[in-house]
């Protein structure tokens, strides 16, 4: 199967992260709505899109495996 | 007031800003000055409550749009004001005409309530108001009853129509735009920004107030009409009525301020929003920096 243009796969990513930021927002907002305010939303949506990538970096250095050869 | 629609109408502003200042107006500052008028009044509005004991306006209304009280946050007065404020300090057009879009936004949208704003404080203190929905924020009702009867009213329908007009220009929200119209009206700020993030990061900055915008209307919306159980009129409803009809919604007592005449207000706010865009176009031309010799 070919691999899908590096692009594409980009946005894909995005639009998955920002629907799971949204999605997980919305669903924590409606059960607590002091979660809803200016600095809460805009936060919460920057450190789910550019912070899942940035964990999921670290998590692959972590694992054992992927380790460079000494 | 409006919700959504103000995180909404700062996307709005920048997708339709005059041609000559495409690129060139700072996002920042057009978000600062939506963002000014509520920051400045509406804490009290709400207030808070410390040991069962309410801090805040008894008569939230007119604290938050009235005289005395906040009311002169919403006008275009104060406006105008700070905008001659940022221009004196920062002599930086790209921050003066986007504070003065954003502050005038704001200021207009909100004269759909039935309380409205005092547009043309100081020479008068009447409020100016079209009446689409019922102004909902009252002292024992707080923000709940408030988000409830904003999203049952044509309220919901005001931040959807920003949404469609936000969506009707949806390559405001892409990267190619941020990095063509964005960045380049506001360097510094980006550049600085970007100690910290990469440019994911930098684009969900840009996105963010977006995201807000449209998540907080599906919440409340959500809450408003599958989650909440109000008791209105000795009735239990599954969730809060509908009312799409002009003034709605029924099931709240309505909230008002001494007013102008109703047939006045929608033809001299689209005159008072020609008019900030001709004074805009008309000082960017002359804020344009000189080269120096």
């Amino acid at each position: 199967m070919a691999t899908p243009p590096r692009a594409a796969t980009s946005v894909r990513t995005d639009l998955f992260l920002y629907a799971l930021a949204g999605a997980s927002y919305v669903g924590a907002s409606i059960v607590e709505k002091g979660l809803l305010n200016w600095i809460v939303g805009p936060a919460w949506c920057v450190a789910v899109v550019a912070g899942v990538p940035a964990l999921g970096r670290k998590l692959r250095q972590l694992r054992p495996g992927k380790r460079a050869a000494p | 007031m409006s919700w959504a629609a103000h995180q909404f109408e700062i996307y709005a502003v920048q997708a339709h800003l005059p041609k000559k200042m495409r690129g060139k107006v700072s996002f920042f500052a057009i978000f600062l000055g939506d963002f000014t008028p509520d920051f400045l009044s509406k804490f009290w509005v709400y207030g808070i409550t410390i040991n069962g004991v309410r801090y805040g306006a008894d008569e939230p209304h007119v604290w938050h749009r009235g005289w005395p009280g906040m009311g002169f946050t919403h006008t275009l007065f104060l406006g105008a004001l700070l905008t001659a404020g940022i221009w004196l300090l920062r002599r930086n057009r790209a921050w003066t005409i986007g504070y003065l879009l954003g502050f005038a936004a704001h200021a207009l949208t909100d004269v759909n309530d039935s309380v409205g704003t005092m547009l043309l404080f100081p020479f008068t203190t009447l409020n100016w108001s079209v009446h689409t929905w019922k102004y909902a924020a009252t002292a024992d009702g707080g923000k709940y009853l408030d988000g409830a009867a904003y999203y049952s009213s044509l309220g919901f329908a005001m931040d959807v129509f920003w949404l469609l007009v936000v969506l009707a220009s949806w390559r405001v929200l892409t990267r190619e735009y941020w990095r063509t119209h964005v960045v380049p009206a506001d360097p510094y700020v980006w550049s600085w920004l970007g100690r910290w993030f990469g440019e994911r990061g930098l684009l969900a900055i840009y996105r963010s107030v977006f995201f807000y915008g449209v998540c907080r209307l599906v919440a409340w919306t959500t809450w408003a009409h599958l989650v909440a159980n109000p008791v209105i009129g000795g009735v239990r409803y599954d969730g809060y009525p509908w009312d799409l009809s002009w003034t709605g919604p029924w099931w709240i007592p309505g909230r008002e301020i001494q007013q102008v005449p109703v047939w006045v207000v929608l033809p001299f706010t689209l005159a008072l929003l020609a008019a900030v865009y001709w004074t805009a176009i008309r000082l960017w031309d002359r804020m344009e920096p000189r080269p120096r010799v």
